[in-house]
């Protein structure tokens, strides 16, 4: 990880780390304020989300009655989305909520979007916990092949981190793009294969969709610990590597994006 | 670099382009592509070279806009250069402002790790220092209280507790003493004399004299983004308050010459008028600006309208509009006017020393017709009318100097 995160032109590469890890925790610690139950009550607005969308789409829609385990694979693809939406637009406030640290110190700016992501990234551990106890508790067999969650999310939070310096950055500048990443989002919850089957949904539009990242994890994720039939990227294009591709390629772009326009936002912000 | 240079200022440009409409949404960018943005450019450094030695503590002086902190910045790595170079030779604890990063919700324990990580310290090294960082602070009953239940000093006592304990090369200090009570700032006082001794280097910018004179061993004056004098502390002082000298005298001209076109305050019978009233000083030039102990003189110009039978003048030096302090009158010092007839005119002048020390004082004159000294007619008063600025090179208490002789002897 030092190293990894020397890469990222981190020159004093533990020192950097140790200040990333510092504000991670702090801000968990100041979401959750510190207590196991601050922790669960904020699982009551994705749980209560979930159980909507799980009274409409089996009562009302009838969607869902023909996958196995409907609970746990929209739970799956909630908690999920709820991770990506939560960390992009934590990242993108990381810079300008924190414009009196900028204004006033010296550090890679980097190191906020960072930590940021990564005290998303703790909720989101904590949150596959619970999916994996839902999972055992409605009883979904778990076998190894579960373990390729953690790739998964690796994948989704190098995305997640690309997509975030982006916003990050250009949030500085452009206050508004907050409203428009909002309305993004939910058009992306529809786009992504969250509440419904991708079997129902055309085969031409179900390639198209599956070119992003978040849902080729989301699936990849529900075949991993559900349902080993579930459709993902490699049966409609026949191969993987797009979405991976699409995922690497945001981070790096994103990245000298990012390192480009630090240099002013002590200015800007 | 050669080792003995901590920090290598070359030739650095720095220019802040300030929009006229500040757009800070992708609408308004998006409306205005087509639009030429008009700003104004505010060059905050121009060229600005020097050196500073390891263990050497350098002082940067300059007036409220000189672009002095700008320059920290640079040096601190929070802005960047249009042009030049900067290079830095060694750790760098930029305690530009204390507290930076402290979460009011947190205890002053957690503050502590938070902050230090900010610092660059790793939580192995804030573990070593816990202990010292709060004795230093005094804070030992409040280490698991929130901050936000901390008084301002307290908050301050722990930052700086924190940012001297962040065992850097090289500190940027920017007017940290301005805060706390007398005793911290002592505490403070005695170590920048330890960082001193130990030989640290330390850049220091602050606008107190008393400071500068006491741990500089170098100091730059900046003035509009330019160097105007580098080296010799006691030169660069001379040249930092002729700097604020000058600017004062052109504030408190401006304020005169508007006080004298209101003739603000002004109460009477109009049996006289003074019309022209002017300070000079030792050089003969007409002044608002005179030395502590320098001699100057007052020229009033009176007509009269009336017949005054004991005409006297009075002028009064006031700290504030209500306070006097060092006054000069005509009855006083048994010089008799004599009776005047309507259409005379009168020159007064006095000459005096000036006893007060440095500060801004007002200028009050009057024209009475006194029957004694405490029985008196007002003809013409200019209440603090003038407003004019005593300075001094050598510090001392109090509103008056006068000659002292001092003496020790063992006994």
């Amino acid at each position: 990880m030092l190293k990894y995160l020397g890469m990222l032109g981190i020159k004093s590469k533990y020192r950097y780390w140790h200040l990333i890890k510092e504000i991670a925790i702090t801000d968990f610690k100041l979401k959750y304020q510190g207590s196991v139950f601050g922790y669960l009550w904020s699982l009551g607005k994705p749980l209560a989300y979930f159980g909507v969308l799980y009274v409409v789409f089996t009562s009302v829609f009838k969607l869902g009655n023909s996958i196995p385990h409907y609970p746990i694979y929209l739970l799956m693809g909630v908690v999920i989305f709820g991770f990506w939406g939560e960390a992009t637009s934590m990242a993108m406030n990381s810079i300008v909520s924190r414009g009196d640290l900028i204004r006033k110190i010296y550090f890679p700016r980097i190191v906020l979007v960072i930590a940021s992501t990564l005290t998303s990234l703790i909720t989101l551990s904590l949150n596959m916990l619970i999916v994996l106890a839902f999972a055992i508790f409605s009883g979904v067999h778990i076998g190894f092949s579960a373990l390729w969650i953690i790739p998964l999310i690796i994948e989704l939070y190098i995305f997640v981190v690309g997509v975030s310096f982006y916003l990050a950055a250009l949030y500085v500048r452009f206050r508004d793009i907050g409203h428009i990443w909002e309305v993004i989002n939910q058009a992306l919850f529809y786009a992504t294969p969250i509440i419904y089957p991708l079997v129902l949904v055309p085969t031409n539009f179900a390639k198209l969709l599956m070119i992003s990242p978040l849902a080729q994890v989301i699936q990849d994720s529900r075949i991993a610990l559900i349902n080993f039939n579930a459709l993902s990227t490699k049966d409609y294009w026949g191969f993987y590597i797009i979405p991976e591709i699409i995922a690497i390629g945001i981070f790096i772009s994103g990245y000298f994006v990012f390192q480009k326009m630090a240099a002013k936002f002590a200015e800007e912000v | 670099m050669e080792n003995d240079i901590a920090i290598k200022v070359d030739n650095v440009h720095k220019t802040f382009k300030i929009p006229h409409e500040k757009s800070s949404s992708l609408k308004s960018a998006a409306l205005n592509v087509f639009k030429r943005k008009s700003s104004t450019e505010f060059p905050a450094a121009k060229g600005i070279s020097f050196e500073v030695k390891r263990g050497e503590f350098f002082g940067i002086i300059g007036r409220n806009g000189s672009g002095k902190s700008t320059m920290l910045k640079m040096l601190a790595g929070i802005y960047l250069q249009d042009k030049g170079g900067i290079e830095i030779n060694g750790r760098l604890s930029p305690f530009l402002e204390l507290g930076v990063g402290f979460n009011p919700e947190l205890t002053a324990r957690d503050n502590i790790y938070l902050n230090g990580a900010i610092l660059g310290l790793i939580r192995k090294e804030i573990d070593e220092k816990f202990d010292e960082i709060i004795e230093f602070s005094e804070l030992e009953e409040f280490v698991d209280q929130r901050l936000k239940n901390f008084s301002s000093g307290m908050q301050v006592r722990l930052a700086f507790s924190v940012a001297i304990h962040a065992h850097a090369d090289i500190l940027f200090i920017d007017e940290v003493l301005a805060v706390g009570d007398f005793n911290f700032q002592k505490k403070c006082l005695e170590v920048f004399e330890r960082l001193k001794r130990e030989g640290k280097t330390i850049v220091f910018v602050t606008h107190s004299m008393g400071y500068v004179r006491d741990f500089c061993d170098r100091v730059a004056v900046i003035d509009k983004g330019k160097i105007i004098q580098i080296g010799d502390t006691e030169k660069a002082i001379d040249v930092y308050n002729k700097l604020n000298l000058g600017q004062e005298e052109r504030r408190i001209g401006r304020e005169n010459t508007k006080n004298k076109e209101n003739g603000s305050e002004r109460i009477g019978n109009g049996k006289a008028t003074i019309t022209k009233y002017k300070i000079f000083d030792n050089k003969g030039k007409e002044a608002v600006n005179l030395e502590t102990g320098e001699k100057f003189k007052i020229e009033l110009e009176i007509i009269f309208n009336d017949n005054v039978k004991n005409p006297a003048i009075g002028i009064m030096f006031r700290k504030n509009p209500s306070e006097n302090l060092f006054g000069i009158n005509s009855h006083y010092e048994k010089k008799i006017i004599g009776e005047k007839k309507k259409g005379d005119k009168l020159k007064f002048i006095a000459k005096s020393e000036m006893p007060l020390a440095s500060g801004t004082y007002y200028v009050t004159f009057a024209l009475s017709d006194a029957r004694s000294a405490t029985i008196y007619e007002d003809l013409d008063v200019l209440n603090n009318v003038i407003k004019i600025n005593v300075f001094s090179e050598k510090e001392y208490w109090g509103f008056i100097k006068s000659k002292v002789d001092l003496s020790v002897e063992e006994v």
